[in-house]
């Protein structure tokens, strides 16, 4: 699967986490002091995920995902991306140019005509650095062929849903922690077969979604393929946090609902980034358009 | 699949190929044909009992054909017919087969020769051994499993059937139920109190009992799905030599345990023909649009969302296999597959029965429309055999999140 093996990747993980979970004042150092160039170098697919799964955990907001787009694009550097019209930040100094990516058609903007018309994101999410551009800013078509574009977007996706199972993953970590320590009863809370079932069912949600993930990050396949395969997983994602996020809510009782406990950074979070390039129920409309329309349902990955 | 001549199973997936071209057609890969055929959805056979009589002896034939040519027992030792090959060999065989037109074997290797057949050649003496085990992979005897009681399913060390010291040996009596193929069984493997006073588990013994003894009783179990798949076994008096006892008196279990190591990671990957053709490419898709929701928005999220969750669990059972391959033991993930494999079932059995609406509970022999009562009446049984969900999810709690353990 991977030209990395299973040590190196154990620990990449685990300076990855140390990494993310750090301030991340100035990533692209400390990236670069961990070697990322290498493992990047090594296999991008698997480093992909590596890094967007640890950046989840840390529940950290950053722009690796404009890396990911503008390598896929083949964008000279200074340029930043705007997903349908959402920048993950302000654009730093010496951004040249912002695309304007979607689903089917991809544009550009000089930084010039961006700057007065970015309003930072005040939604769920309080932590992002996101901004919105306004919606009259349409720009020049981006000279990419269609293939090179669904490829870019399918990249993204699979990052997207890498970072969301790890939000995932860290949301199950609380409520596994709270429900051990907290006792009522006189039993620790995780003794309940009602709050086990809950968690047990989180957990499978999300390792389902990880295989998926794993499955979709197959290079050598048609375009076409790749691309379905990257919905389907962004979509599991989607429906994945939904369920891992209403569960580990619960299971935190009231306590959860407050900005007193964490649990609420990873809930926005993972809502936040569901949005991004497609929510789980705008692909299943895509998909289910695709399936009557005769696109096959069989996976793609060999065994 | 693709294999290369560095991987050492390359030539046995060669041979498995030339067995299966002299002795079986390939399989059509054209998809399912809405309004042709079959419609069949249902996981249980409701076949009338000579339909069925004649498949099960489908069933012996192709196994006695895979065992004279190398293929019966795979991982079993060649003093029985075996090849003595790895479980990997196993998966690669069975994905070949499946690529062949051959009788379903189920009936033969869900329990007989994949739980039972190992379960004997660990725990059994050498004269049961030599007397089964060949039998059973050469498809002339079948095992099934008399194990879960009236008042002993899923917490099994609660089995009450008893076993009493003869002379000679033993004299078994008790009731078991939910025992699939004893219709067509020559031997049970039984679990049985041995010993009142000791703690449940611990006063258990196993043993071997011929079918054809007297005081054996096999009584049908007919379900709302329509068909009789599990049964009723009522043990009178039968009288069971020493010999076809496993393991220790007292320590069935261990040997039981052997046996259910072997089921769960079975369920979840085998599907019945009515099941596969409900999974088949487009069958779906054209339940939708043969059903006037072709244009219906939610029905085509629903739709999506399931073939999304379809595709997503046979990625996972397909990590789980690249795992085993490369040497992993089989973990917990067999409890994550099993779960989501009920899950997406009744799911689909559900949007079905939305689709179809009234025509759902009355047959006026319109294709593809009340056949779907099979799937979900079939259904519920997904979340309750080979482990209810409830103890899966135990199993994912405790063994894999580490969350503390259930005041006993």
């Amino acid at each position: 699967m991977t030209a990395l093996d299973a040590q190196t990747l154990a620990s990449v993980r685990v300076s990855l986490d140390e990494v993310l979970a750090g301030t991340p004042g100035d990533l692209s150092s400390a990236l670069a002091e961990l070697g990322w160039a290498d493992v990047v170098e090594a296999d991008r697919e698997t480093a992909a995920v590596l890094l967007f799964g640890a950046q989840g955990r840390a529940l950290a907001s950053t722009r690796l995902l404009d890396d990911v787009v503008t390598h896929a694009l083949g964008s000279p550097e200074g340029t930043v991306v705007a997903y349908a019209g959402i920048l993950l930040g302000r654009p730093e100094e010496g951004t040249e140019q912002v695309v304007v990516l979607d689903e089917n058609a991809a544009a550009v903007l000089p930084i010039t005509e961006v700057s007065g018309r970015l309003q930072p994101v005040r939604g769920f999410d309080r932590a992002t650095t996101w901004h919105r551009l306004d919606t009259t800013a349409s720009g020049e078509p981006l000279d990419v062929s269609a293939e090179t574009l669904a490829l870019a977007v399918a990249a993204a996706r699979r990052a997207l849903t890498a970072e969301i199972v790890g939000v995932c993953e860290t949301a199950l970590a609380m409520a596994v922690s709270h429900t051990t320590v907290r006792h009522q009863y006189g039993r620790p809370l995780a003794s309940f077969q009602a709050v086990r079932h809950a968690l047990a069912e989180a957990h499978a949600a999300i390792e389902n979604t990880r295989a998926t993930l794993e499955a979709a990050a197959v290079a050598d396949a048609p375009v076409a393929t790749v691309a379905r395969a990257a919905r389907v997983a962004k979509h599991r994602a989607g429906t994945t946090q939904a369920l891992v996020m209403r569960h580990v809510v619960q299971v935190h009782g009231a306590m959860g609902l407050t900005l007193e406990s964490d649990v609420h950074r990873a809930v926005t979070r993972a809502a936040a980034l569901d949005v991004l390039l497609g929510s789980s129920r705008e692909l299943s409309t895509r998909l289910g358009l695709d399936l009557l329309s005769g696109a096959p349902a069989e996976p793609i990955a060999a065994i | 699949m693709t294999t290369t001549e560095a991987d050492p199973l390359a030539a046995f997936a060669d041979e498995a190929r030339a067995f299966l071209d002299a002795h079986a057609e390939r399989r059509s890969t054209d998809a399912v044909i809405w309004g042709k055929g079959e419609d069949h959805t249902g996981y249980f056979s409701e076949d009338p009992p000579e339909v069925e009589q004649a498949l099960v002896d489908q069933a012996r034939a192709w196994q006695r054909t895979r065992y004279e040519n190398g293929f019966g027992w795979i991982t079993g030792p060649e003093s029985y017919g075996g090849r003595e090959l790895s479980g990997v060999h196993d998966l690669v065989y069975d994905q070949i087969e499946a690529e062949y037109d051959v009788p379903d074997t189920g009936v033969l290797s869900l329990i007989g020769l994949g739980m039972i057949g190992p379960t004997i050649l660990a725990h059994g003496r050498d004269e049961v051994r030599d007397r089964y085990l060949p039998a059973m992979f050469r498809g002339e005897v079948i095992a099934c499993q008399l194990f879960s009681e009236p008042g002993a399913g899923s917490d099994l060390a609660g089995v009450q059937t008893r076993a009493s010291r003869t002379e000679d040996g033993w004299v078994l009596r008790g009731q078991k139920v939910w025992t699939s193929v004893a219709q067509h069984a020559q031997i049970g493997m039984a679990l049985c109190r041995t010993d009142p006073d000791a703690p449940k588990h611990k006063g258990i013994t196993a043993f071997l009992v011929d079918l054809s003894l007297p005081g054996v009783e096999v009584r049908p179990l007919r379900q709302m799905s329509g068909g009789a798949e599990f049964n009723e076994v009522f043990l009178t008096d039968v009288h069971v030599p020493d010999d076809h006892r496993l393991g220790e008196v007292n320590g069935g279990w261990r040997v039981a345990l052997t046996t259910l190591m072997n089921e769960r990671a079975s369920v979840g990957n085998e599907a019945s023909t009515g099941v596969a053709r409900v999974l088949s490419d487009g069958f779906l898709a054209a339940l939708l649009h043969e059903s006037g929701h072709g244009e219906d928005a939610a029905a085509r999220r629903r739709l999506a969302e399931i073939t999304a969750d379809l595709t997503a669990a046979e990625y996972l059972n397909r990590a789980t296999i690249r795992r085993l391959r490369s040497g992993a033991q089989p973990g917990p993930e067999a409890s994550v597959s099993k779960l989501l494999w009920a899950q997406n079932l009744t799911r689909i059995a559900h949007l079905a029965a939305e689709l179809v609406g009234p025509r759902l509970t009355a047959d006026t022999g319109e294709w593809g429309t009340f056949s779907w009562n099979e799937l979900l009446l079939s259904a519920p049984a997904f979340r309750i055999l080979g482990g209810t969900e409830e103890i899966m999810k135990n199993i994912l709690g405790e063994r894999v999140l580490g969350l503390p353990k259930e005041p006993s």
